[in-house]
């Protein structure tokens, strides 16, 4: 399943904004009225108790399935060895009452056939009952059209805001109260029982959509298992080498054993990776450190800049993709071709990489867990936020409401229904082939179901890579070997202007003097006048902002 | 034979000449319109520059702030001056290295005899210009990269690798070869053309005076392509302050923002990703009449000089 990409991603600006958690900048959720446009003025104490006090809709998980490998509440997904045989119907008329409903949503995937020439289209408008009307950006250029959307002044009716590390709406909460739909009345509480699937949904999801005083959107909820290291489970069993080093030193001599240069063959896909996985392995904050109330952020720990020392090694060793360093630099391809054997990426992307899988059946991937630096033990690893994004819905009248909420709750009708299978693979014998129910996808059904609808609200996340079992179960072992050590980033849920408008430049900049230090354009020194200079370009107004929302 | 009467007058009035026109102008319309509609309105929108533009308030919502968009440029904001400096550098060597070289490569496919060899020779030069700069770029990388075909070969001849791609230190002569090898040959196609409506008999003159070659560039096909020249080096000095936007968003990320960001990705990355229009807008205001003021400089300076200019007075 395709999501906005993290992780491996090169330090270099867009790509390098996306990867959270390599930057070490936390993606802050939601809260806080911003009075006026000011950006000082944002995130008062005030409206984080009116944020606070909103009542979240009660959680009612949905029971229809059991899956194979159960989740934990601490934020382990469900796993599922196969799709759940005679999947029902569950939701026996369509939602909508005809008309059209307009949607702006993202996609990490290639653009789709248009309506006209996307028989899957076709068939989802008519499950769906209403035409949809579907504007597909990618994800790279979300925050620039969606700033000429708010420009056009002619708003959809499901919209997906950029939200940071993506360059944010300015003024979001403002936007939000002035032309989006206040949902608090429709779900808050029992409220939300009215829709089932939507009440599936967890409460950390919801707590992401809320802003000034209300909900003011429907989430697209992720576990938190964040970014790792994927690693070529196959080739290093091959090389036999061992993935699992129990200090750094290890992981440096593993790093040069599997880099062969000659044959096109490096150890790490991008800096970026090498620099996430190392900081872990040091244990530098999470986005931020919180301790008595107070915000320390992870370029100012003295640890960031041993990572930065550390990784400027490798660089100089030579076992970083030497093009890594380009921010469109195709990352996964090289790891898919084998010319790099390991890469940071999202937990999300273990599916995906079977499916891109060039080599064969004797492709596998794994996930290596950073071990403490001078040994003894696993480091903590990195959480991610609950939600890949939240959609509000245009102001409208509450019949409206009520049918574009009947659709979202379609929408987001879990793993284990008809209803998700139709909305993910599409429609059986064209779009997909069942095999041991087992979906696998078929080349129309890989170019027309990627509409982004799953963009707009969605099931809770799942484990499930098709056709492939083993894999599923290994993915599901590595959550559940991290996730009681990993570290939450503070910020999460809390809203900072300053951050939603100006973090993506500032990582920029910041990504900037990285980088310079990494490939040796400057010494390791010039690190701490780029943290002044991130402090004062916007960091420090940053951490007032998130600090005066904290309990 | 006094009271002759006066001549009919020479200068018929506006109306007359509307009607005489009439099919002219109405030929003409659709252009203006378009060009009132898609130009000239949109220059209403620059307004914004003088407020604090938000885009769910609506231009008339959104508050005056008179000058304060303008800051940035009056204050030196540090990174605007290093965006105007690798601005003005980018410029400076595109001027001195890219345009001469079509006039060099229009010159030389003159000089050749065979008319199908100059059409082959002409299409394999132009061509690039209609690949997008992502693929450019991408050409670029995929020979030039570190990991690319030419260190790829050294790498394994065992051979010192050279670093282009993603090298801050030459970045900016990266641009200008790719901006040579994409569009130098289409620039081409204007000399060309001027070339060959050059009399051949000044050619055959100037032989017979004895001029050699070099001589017969310097004192027949150059005067020949002055005015072109002219006209073109005027454009080019209205568009100083833009260099390849696209171009360089592509790359700005392996060699980091100081010796890569120019105007317009700095409004882009400062002003339009962060939803900051009003900053765009003046940053964007400013470019356009700094443009506007040095093509009507460098064509008064072309009328001293004699030459017809982009307009005549």
């Amino acid at each position: 399943m395709t999501h906005r990409p993290t992780g491996a991603a090169p330090l270099g600006r867009r790509a390098f904004l996306r990867t959270a958690a390599a930057a070490g900048i936390g993606v802050s959720g939601a809260g806080g009225l911003l009075s006026a446009c000011t950006s000082s003025d944002s995130g008062s104490a005030d409206n984080a108790v009116r944020n606070t006090a909103v009542k979240l809709p009660a959680y009612v998980p949905w029971r229809g399935v059991a899956p194979d490998y159960p989740g934990t509440a601490q934020g382990l997904l469900n796993g599922f060895a196969r799709y759940p045989a005679n999947p029902a119907r569950t939701i026996a008329a369509p939602p909508a009452h005809g008309g059209s409903i307009s949607a702006f949503v993202e996609t990490g995937s290639p653009i789709p056939p248009g309506m006209k020439s996307n028989p899957y289209w076709q068939v989802l408008n008519q499950r769906v009952g209403a035409k949809l009307d579907l504007t597909i950006v990618p994800a790279a250029d979300l925050s620039t059209k969606f700033a000429t959307l708010m420009a056009g002044g002619d708003l959809p009716d499901f919209m997906v805001p950029p939200l940071p590390p993506l360059a944010g709406v300015r003024g979001l909460p403002q936007f939000l109260a002035a032309k989006c739909q206040d949902l608090t009345p429709f779900l808050s509480g029992d409220a939300v029982k009215e829709y089932p699937y939507l009440a599936n949904i967890t409460t950390d999801a919801w707590r992401a959509c809320v802003f000034d005083g209300g909900i003011y959107g429907l989430p697209v909820s992720r576990g938190v298992a964040g970014s790792l290291m994927f690693y070529r489970a196959d080739l290093f069993e091959q090389f036999g080498v061992n993935p699992a080093p129990t200090s750094y030193a290890e992981f440096r001599t593993l790093c040069k054993d599997v880099t062969d240069a000659k044959k096109s063959r490096w150890a790490l896909v991008t800096p970026g990776s090498a620099m996430a996985f190392v900081a872990q392995m040091l244990g530098v904050p999470n986005g931020w450190k919180a301790e008595g109330g107070k915000l320390t952020n992870a370029f100012e720990d003295e640890r960031y800049k041993q990572t930065l020392s550390e990784v400027r090694q490798m660089v100089k060793a030579g076992v970083i993709h030497p093009d890594g360093f380009d921010p469109a630099a195709p990352w996964k391809q090289w790891f898919n071709a084998g010319n790099g054997l390991m890469g940071e990426d999202r937990y999300t992307a273990w599916p995906q990489y079977y499916a891109d899988n060039v080599v064969g059946p004797s492709f596998r991937v794994g996930g290596m867990r950073p071990p403490v630096f001078d040994g003894g033990g696993f480091a903590g690893t990195w959480q991610s936020p609950p939600v890949n994004n939240f959609t509000p819905l245009k102001k409208a009248s509450t019949s409206r409401i009520k049918e574009l909420l009947a659709v979202a709750n379609w929408l987001a009708a879990p793993f284990g229904t008809e209803e998700y299978l139709f909305r993910k693979f599409g429609v059986l014998g064209v779009d997909y082939t069942m095999d041991n129910n087992n979906p696998t996808p078929t080349q129309a059904g890989l170019t027309q179901t990627v509409l982004g609808v799953r963009y707009i609200v969605d099931a809770p996340d799942t484990i499930f890579v098709p056709g492939d079992p083993e894999a599923t179960k290994a993915c599901w072992d590595y959550q559940k070997s991290i996730i009681p050590t990993s570290v939450k980033d503070p910020t999460v849920a809390l809203f900072s202007e300053t951050y939603s408008r100006t973090g993506a430049v500032l990582a920029q900049h910041v990504a900037d003097a990285a980088n310079d230090i990494l490939t040796g354009r400057k010494s390791l020194s010039s690190w701490d006048s780029a943290v002044a200079q991130w402090r004062s370009a916007g960091g420090d107004r940053i951490r007032a902002e998130f600090e005066r929302q904290l309990h | 034979m006094t009271a002759a009467a006066p001549p009919p007058a020479r200068r018929r009035s506006l109306w007359q000449r509307v009607r005489r026109d009439r099919v002219l102008l109405l030929a003409a319309l659709p252009g203006v319109v378009l060009l009132l509609v898609f130009q000239y309105l949109p220059w209403l929108g620059n307004v914004i520059a003088f407020k604090d533009y938000q885009p769910f308030l609506g231009i008339n919502g959104s508050p005056w702030v008179g000058l304060r968009n303008f800051r940035v440029i009056f204050d030196g904001d540090p990174a605007f001056v290093n965006a105007l400096k690798n601005t003005l550098e980018i410029t400076l060597l595109q001027v001195l290295v890219v345009f001469p070289v079509p006039i060099a490569l229009a010159l030389l496919l003159d000089s050749l005899v065979s008319e199908r060899l100059k059409r082959t020779v002409q299409s394999i030069l132009y061509l690039p210009h209609f690949l997008s700069w992502v693929i450019v770029v991408a050409v670029f990388q995929q020979m030039l990269g570190d990991a690319g075909l030419l260190n790829t070969f050294l790498r394994t001849h065992d051979l010192a690798t050279v670093h282009v791609v993603g090298n801050a230190s030459v970045f900016k002569e990266l641009l200008t070869a790719q901006v040579l090898w994409k569009d130098a040959g289409w620039s081409m196609i204007l000399f060309v053309a001027a070339l060959s409506r050059i009399e051949p008999g000044l050619y055959e003159a100037a032989a017979v005076d004895g001029a050699g070659p070099w001589r017969r560039i310097w004192h027949v096909s150059l005067p020949g392509l002055r005015g072109i020249i002219v006209l073109l080096l005027i454009l080019r000095l209205g568009e100083s302050l833009t260099v390849g936007f696209e171009q360089i968003v592509l790359q700005q990320g392996g060699v980091g923002i100081d010796s890569s960001e120019v105007l317009d990705t700095y409004v882009f990355n400062n002003g339009i990703q962060q939803g900051d229009w009003g900053t765009s807008a003046a940053v964007g205001l400013v470019k356009g009449l700094v443009g506007l003021l040095l093509v009507l400089g460098a064509n008064k300076a072309a009328h001293r000089l004699g030459e017809q200019g982009i307009y005549q007075r």
